[in-house]
């Protein structure tokens, strides 16, 4: 079984944080690919779809190349299992704000807004940094693989607010509030932190990743 | 959140250095030995900066920035006299997650907002290095080894703030490598200016030092000297901490 990246092919934000996720994964013994047409992702076993600079931006590649719909057809009639990781978490929602209003993939109805519309003054902006998370709803099988390990590395200052709360599989807490650190539905898993970074824990996670069957 | 343990390596001619007060530069071994040992460690994330790319107005050296990246499995801020996009952008694509300037911002300050629009202010760590006088902070100039009279210190936090940072490396000059403690009159001193975080480095020596910073709810704490010349590592830093119920990642 092969894991393909999504590779949004702008290379102005440079392709760092794929080849951080390609690392981590050849690391715990995956087979990886980067996916940079729909071909390749309809053939793809399962699907890692990075975050890669501002969510417009990767709106913007995704369309041009058709890979929204690639996407769309591989998730949803398919049923590829898809992890999202940190904004390409953030671009399955209805609506963003980074850089003005925007649309996402429209994947899950709800918003992405600015940390600072939930916190106070004084709270520092960007979250970014080690969380302990708080599971939601996720099968016992992940419960397991991070029974120990539930500290993860967050850097974001947008975060996603799906409509239905039961979307959510994890939480974290920042300035007293809590924030959503997952949301997934079927065969998607998404997460705002950055398993690639985050050690031992980030590695559990995309081994449950590899053998999930959603 | 947890505050954040940061080893801070320093790179010369491809050999991991550590010296006193910006001087006296003694061999300290391989980086991506040092850094593989830090993330099994359970470093929170790593530091890395080219002191020779910046000084000599060299490249930053690609070939030990792709080696550290390899072995570490946390975020990686990269200095290297990074003055333009493209040079930015070459780091992260070796493995940098966060890009560090610091004198290259001072001559050009609209490189930080530059960045910053194109990775987002996350990946942007600015460098401030501050020299103590006579009780009063200066800038300190790594490049020309003295003090900036001409930029305030101050003012110019609060510039590379609004012009897109997203977070700040501040070293204490006259505490470096010394083993004589943080100083955290610079710390506060900073911390009442900006609400983005703040690492602090630059002098710890002991177990007491670290505790202290996060005592004090320091963001995070960055050590050279201390994992590098004494006999402290970060498995020992990390069980003192937690013993005295410190906001600390165990696992």
């Amino acid at each position: 079984m092969q894991i393909g990246i999504i590779d949004y092919g702008d290379r102005s934000t440079g392709s760092g944080n794929l080849n951080s996720i390609n690392n981590s994964l050849l690391y715990i013994g995956a087979k990886t690919k980067f996916l940079s047409n729909p071909e390749e992702i309809l053939k793809s076993d399962k699907i890692i779809l990075p975050g890669v600079g501002a969510t417009s931006h990767m709106m913007k590649n995704l369309k041009s190349k058709n890979l929204d719909n690639a996407l769309k057809e591989a998730v949803f009639k398919k049923g590829t299992p898809l992890l999202g990781i940190c904004a390409g978490m953030q671009i399955m929602a209805t609506n963003l704000t980074e850089f003005g209003n925007h649309e996402g993939l429209g994947w899950i109805k709800g918003n992405v807004v600015n940390l600072k519309k939930n916190l106070s003054e004084k709270d520092i902006i960007p979250h970014m940094g080690w969380s302990e998370i708080i599971l939601n709803k996720v099968d016992n099988k992940l419960k397991d693989s991070l029974k120990n390990y539930k500290s993860f590395y967050f850097s974001h200052s947008y975060s996603m607010l799906p409509h239905d709360i039961n979307l959510i599989n994890s939480f974290f807490e920042y300035g007293n509030k809590k924030f959503v650190a997952g949301v997934s539905f079927e065969n998607v898993f998404a997460v705002q932190f950055h398993p690639e970074k985050s050690q031992i824990s980030g590695q559990n996670l995309l081994k449950w990743f590899l053998n999930w069957k959603p | 959140m947890y505050q954040r343990l940061i080893p801070s390596i320093l790179i010369s001619n491809e050999r991991l250095v550590k010296g006193v007060r910006f001087d006296n530069y003694l061999d300290a071994g391989k980086p991506s030995t040092t850094a593989r040992a830090h993330n099994h460690q359970g470093a929170d994330e790593i530091i890395v900066s080219d002191i020779l790319a910046s000084r000599k107005d060299k490249l930053p050296n690609f070939k030990i920035l792709k080696e550290i990246s390899k072995e570490v499995f946390m975020p990686l801020t990269f200095f290297g006299g990074i003055n333009s996009l493209n040079l930015a952008r070459e780091c992260m694509d070796l493995g940098a997650d966060k890009i560090g300037l610091n004198s290259t911002a001072i001559e050009n300050p609209s490189l930080i907002n530059m960045l910053s629009r194109q990775f987002g202010s996350q990946s942007i760590v600015i460098g401030i290095d501050a020299i103590k006088i006579e009780g009063v902070y200066y800038l300190y100039d790594h490049c020309l080894k003295r003090p900036r009279q001409d930029i305030n210190l101050l003012k110019w936090v609060n510039e590379a703030v609004s012009q897109g940072c997203g977070e700040i490396r501040l070293m204490s000059v006259s505490k470096e490598g010394t083993k004589e403690g943080y100083d955290f009159d610079l710390y506060k001193l900073v911390r009442g200016e900006i609400n983005i975080p703040i690492i602090l480095e630059g002098g710890s020596g002991t177990l007491n030092d670290i505790e202290e910073a996060f005592e004090l709810g320091i963001n995070g704490v960055a050590m050279g000297t201390q994992l590098v010349f004494a006999d402290n590592n970060l498995l020992k830093i990390k069980k003192h901490l937690l013993t005295k119920g410190k906001n600390i990642r165990d696992k």
